[in-house]
């Protein structure tokens, strides 16, 4: 195993880990809020429509972000209506909201096409190299010659992190989660913090579906989000709703993932599926309660109402 | 089907108006379909009867790739006279049976499966509607078929050991090449024998690699296997591997290399580096077929065997077949010289 | 959101203390939620050049019209309402699971195996059909039961939370399945799927020519079993103590754990039944994606049947109905995919936020509860 091995397939992890670490930080938080969102898989796929389209239509990268942020919040302010408003299951109107959404989107991206079949690919984020940093052996190549998403989304993480541990409303937001009759109690509106968690889950998985055209691909396919929705939710469980560990959880993720690539080209023995299952595993033992208490917001999937 | 959507609407207009104003209106009906069914009425002369074709899609006419090619065989039928289409996208493994009997219970004289995936769905369903033709535009699997139903050799493992050739011509360090799969199954892992086989056969001791990603469907995944084929040394990249290949297009692309399109000309999503791409005629089979039922010279129970360039169009856009600026002239008629070798089946490619 | 919405609420809306629970009222709140999603995908079809009324016809007419179409929807109201019967034991026991994606692949591929046994020189050659099913069922069910019996074991023993558990498990049962289809029990050829089962081996057609099969017997007879359970014998008494208040259930001395891993047999194994019915009543192979999102859809059924095992059948035929329908358009009308799954989509939302109008009662200034109310105030 030289060099070149541990470098490709590690740069391959971060690469692979961006977006899905993205979207999972936001879920984290909706979660911590005491909302299981399993919708993020469609608002990823919508916010990558979007960036698309602004992308076409403007030229512009930052903006196509932008779009893709705001297109995520959009939709989600229907999914908090459904779970926090309506008390529906959050994992059937999550799960039905998905399909809601392939739909949506391949009708407007079919439109948009105006029965034309020509590929067509719009610019991409460049990988910038940050001083200093990225000369250095391994970890220079692996982490810091990346693109500006994924910086954009390790501030995230350190944004997550910040917001739930050091502020006011972060507190409230975690008492809705943890207590929510305990939180209305004490004043919190218990509602308000669910929606806010919704829709930072929403802008999150708005940016995931970005990163993915903007960074990743360059094009837009109604299939490209490919359960990679669901990996996040994974990831915030295995990185036990902590901001910091989700990190590290999405590189695990994305290193296995990688890594059936590197093998196929050295050995090649292994079944590929049960590298893509390792991770489900490794999931469920982290959530076992086998090893020590897993840290899941208590009042998670309980809908909460005041009467 | 515009014409049964025609009478049921007539029908709802009909049961509101007076008997006197129906039997006016039902005149002027009548003429009217006579008119519009003159030029139908020429094709009817020819051909007998309309041939209705069903095609039948895993992916979606928009994916720029496998499913729009066939979709641009039925487009064209469809503007044939004498000839009524249509098509359903996004069937899933679980719903592929219902779907070919909902189109054989509707009449349709022609049902096309699409991809490898429709082939054991459409075998079990064709015994219970002798009266209907069935293609499916893959091998035929192993074991013995019913009489209607026609499968296709569309001659992958010769075109991948073409393609292998002309990768291992085009490539500058002659040191490796790539390729890259999608859903690990038998067909791809063979295409990714022979790809490796005709690189080794242009040129001896160079390295062919080849990633199975396991997924047609995901691009970025496709772009890591390509970013990891260069990480290990190679300079030319094709893939077979639909929108997961579009992903590892944009990953050659982006490492500066050397990448060869498939299924379409994909010349436009990477300009400065594709150097051909490796269009299936799927197309023309699929209009092939249909006249024949439509002919009534349909034989099916076997497998169809076209040449690999019958079947396989090198397009590299504005340039004709390849872009000079990547391929040589001297790797080009390497190229040839192994290409007429193949369609001339006097290469045996690994099996 | 909510605050908002009741400051904002106009003064003939009132909120009710409970949700209007009557038949009618749900009746009514299901007819207005379908109705509101017709409605909306009438812009779409439009947009796509097809008439709505035709596409409309051809979506109650062709699962419920037609011999041929009504076949199908019994044939895909079998799995679903097992799976909705599943979930039902499961959920009112307090086991909220989610893993019958796992169950039904897992029960699909027991009853593969055993089928494939019955071939022609294989073991289980010239066994009496009545024998095999009586296996098959015992096979599947015992895939199912033990896989979501574990999970159950791993929230009574060491506080697994079951909802996390059961998800992420679902995709170790899809992938070791995807495995056997692609290695072990591969038919020879190219695809990653097993043989066609044995004829003999099938589960029976209910009508000649048509594709109903006997699943949905067995659909008919768990659903009888599952309210038994419930409703007449002491396990089920207990579980639905469990479900109601746990807390209150230990005290009662109800052996909790053990009530909630027997839910978790119970209710898998519905699930992995779920999976033969498919196998050997529709598919005859078994193949990656046999399942297509059943054990999620079968979660959607038992919700809209408000967990009442009685409601599940009817439920999961209008359901399966709807799906008929949906194809038919695709079928016979210009409109893609895209715009069927939103319809679909679209009900299933549109029936379970109609749960919301259901707490509100609106109040004419003229109507008799009105009056009363003034009179009240005065």
């Amino acid at each position: 195993m030289n060099t070149a091995f541990w470098v490709t397939w590690l740069a391959a992890s971060v690469r692979l880990a961006g977006p899905v670490l993205a979207a999972a930080e936001g879920e984290l938080v909706c979660e911590r809020a005491g909302v299981l969102n399993v919708g993020i898989e469609g608002t990823i796929l919508l916010g990558a429509l979007a960036s698309f389209l602004t992308a076409q239509a403007t030229g512009s990268l930052t903006l196509s972000l932008v779009a893709a942020i705001a297109a995520g919040v959009l939709v989600n302010l229907f999914l908090a209506w459904m779970y926090v408003t309506v008390r529906a299951s959050q994992v059937v109107a999550g799960l039905v909201f998905n399909v809601l959404a392939v739909g949506a989107a391949s009708a407007i991206y079919r439109l948009a096409l105006g029965g034309e079949t020509a590929q067509r690919t719009i610019p991409t984020f460049p990988p910038v190299a940050i001083p200093w940093l990225s000369s250095l052996p391994i970890i220079g190549p692996v982490f810091f010659a990346q693109t500006a998403p994924l910086y954009l989304t390790l501030l995230a993480a350190a944004g997550a992190h910040v917001f739930l541990f050091r502020t006011r409303t972060g507190l409230a937001l975690r008492a809705a989660g943890e207590n929510p009759r305990a939180a209305d109690a004490a004043g919190i509106s218990v509602e308000r913090m669910r929606y806010l968690g919704v829709l930072v889950s929403g802008a999150m998985a708005g940016m995931a579906g970005a990163y993915m055209v903007l960074a990743q691909v360059g094009f837009f396919r109604e299939g490209m989000v490919a359960g990679q929705g669901f990996i996040a939710l994974g990831i915030v469980i295995f990185g036990r709703w902590s901001p910091w560990k989700a990190v590290g959880a999405a590189l695990v993720f994305g290193a296995c993932d990688a890594l059936q690539f590197s093998l196929q080209l050295s050995s090649g023995s292994v079944p590929p599926q049960l590298l893509l299952a390792l991770p489900y595993l490794v999931t469920i033992l982290a959530i076992s309660g086998i090893f020590g208490r897993a840290g899941k917001p208590a009042a998670l999937m309980q809908p909460y109402s005041r009467d | 089907m515009m014409r049964i959507r025609v009478t049921t609407t007539d029908r709802t207009v009909d049961s509101s108006i007076s008997r006197r104003d129906f039997c006016r209106l039902a005149a002027c009906a009548a003429t009217g379909t006579l008119a519009s069914g003159f030029a139908w009425g020429q094709s009817h002369l020819v051909q007998g009867r309309v041939t209705k074709v069903a095609l039948l899609l895993s992916g979606v006419i928009t994916d720029g790739g496998w499913s729009a090619l066939a979709y641009g065989g039925l487009r064209g039928l469809a503007r044939t006279p004498g000839f009524q289409t249509a098509y359903m996208e996004n069937i899933t493994l679980a719903r592929m049976q219902q779907v070919a009997r909902g189109y054989s219970d509707d009449g349709f004289d022609l049902i096309i499966g699409h991809g490898f995936e429709f082939a054991s769905a459409l075998i079990d369903v064709a015994p219970d509607y002798p009266a209907q033709k069935y293609f499916v535009t893959n091998y035929q699997p192993h074991e013995a078929v019913p009489a209607n139903i026609l499968f296709i050799d569309l001659e992958y493992y010769a075109a991948a050991f073409g393609a292998g050739a002309l990768a291992a011509l085009i490539s500058e360090k002659k040191f490796a090449v790539g390729f890259v799969g999608g859903e690990d199954d038998p067909n791809q892992q063979r295409i990714r024998r022979c790809f490796i086989a005709g690189a080794q056969y242009a040129v001896p001791g160079i390295r062919g690699l080849g990633i199975i990603t396991g997924d047609y469907d995901n691009a970025a995944r496709g772009r890591e296997a390509a970013a990891t084929l260069v990480g290990h040394g190679a300079d030319v990249i094709w893939h077979g591997a639909d929108v997961t290949g579009l992903g590892a297009i944009e990953g050659a692309a982006a490492a500066g290399i050397k990448v060869m399109g498939c299924y379409s000309d994909q010349t436009s999503l990477a300009p400065r580096n594709m150097a051909t791409s490796f269009e299936l005629n799927i197309r023309g089979a699929v209009e092939t077929v249909a006249k024949w039922v439509a002919a009534g010279s349909f034989t099916g129970g076997r497998e169809w065997k076209p040449t690999v360039d019958e079947m396989w169009l090198p397009r590299a856009g504005a340039n004709g077949d390849h872009n000079p600026k990547l391929v040589s002239a001297e790797a080009w008629s390497g190229f040839q010289r192994v290409w007429r070798e193949l369609a001339a089946r006097k290469i045996a490619v690994p099996s | 959101m909510g605050e908002l919405l009741q400051r904002l609420k106009p003064r003939w809306l009132e909120k009710r203390l409970e949700p209007a629970d009557s038949p009618a009222a749900v009746a009514a709140s299901v007819v207005l939620a379908v109705a509101a999603a017709l409605a909306v995908t009438v812009v779409l079809f439009l947009a796509y050049g097809a008439n709505p009324l035709a596409a409309f016809y051809e979506l109650f007419h062709e699962p419920f019209g037609t011999l041929r179409g009504f076949g199908y929807t019994l044939a895909g109201a079998a799995p679903l309402s097992l799976i909705a019967l599943g979930a039902i034991v499961c959920w009112r026991a307090g086991f909220e699971y989610l893993g019958f994606e796992g169950c039904f692949v897992l029960g699909a591929a027991a009853s593969a195996w055993l089928a494939l046994a019955a071939a022609p020189g294989g073991w289980l050659a010239g066994l009496p059909f009545p024998f095999f099913l009586a296996l098959a069922i015992f096979a599947s069910a015992a895939a199912g039961g033990i896989w979501a019996a574990a999970t159950a074991l791993l929230r009574v023993r060491s506080g697994g939370n079951e909802v996390l558990i059961s998800l992420m498990a679902n995709y170790v049962a899809i992938f070791f399945v995807q495995y056997l289809v692609s290695w072990p029990m591969r038919a020879p050829g190219s695809l990653p799927e097993t043989a066609q089962m044995p004829r003999a081996t099938w589960l029976p057609f209910l009508w000649h020519g048509g594709r109903a099969h006997a699943g949905i017997l067995l659909a008919v007879a768990a659903t009888l079993a599952v309210w038994a359970l419930l409703k007449k014998t002491r396990l089920g008494f207990e579980m639905l103590v469990m479900g109601a208040n746990l807390r209150a259930a230990r005290y009662a001395g109800i052996p909790a754990g053990r009530r909630m891993v027997a839910a978790a047999l119970i209710g898998g194994g519905l699930g992995g039944v779920a999976g033969m019915t498919e196998l050997l009543g529709a598919q005859h192979r078994l193949m990656d994606g046999i399942s297509g999102g059943v054990g999620f859809l079968g979660l959607i059924v038992a919700l809209l049947a408000r967990l009442n095992p009685l409601a599940v059948l009817p439920t999961a035929i209008l359901y399966a109905g709807m799906s008929v329908g949906a194809d038919a358009i695709e079928r016979r009308t210009t409109v893609p995919t895209s715009i069927t799954l939103i319809l679909e989509s679209l009900i299933v939302l549109f029936v379970l936020a109609a749960e919301l109008l259901r707490r509100y009662r609106v109040r004419l200034p003229f109507s008799r509860e009105a009056t009363e109310a003034k009179e009240a105030k005065r």
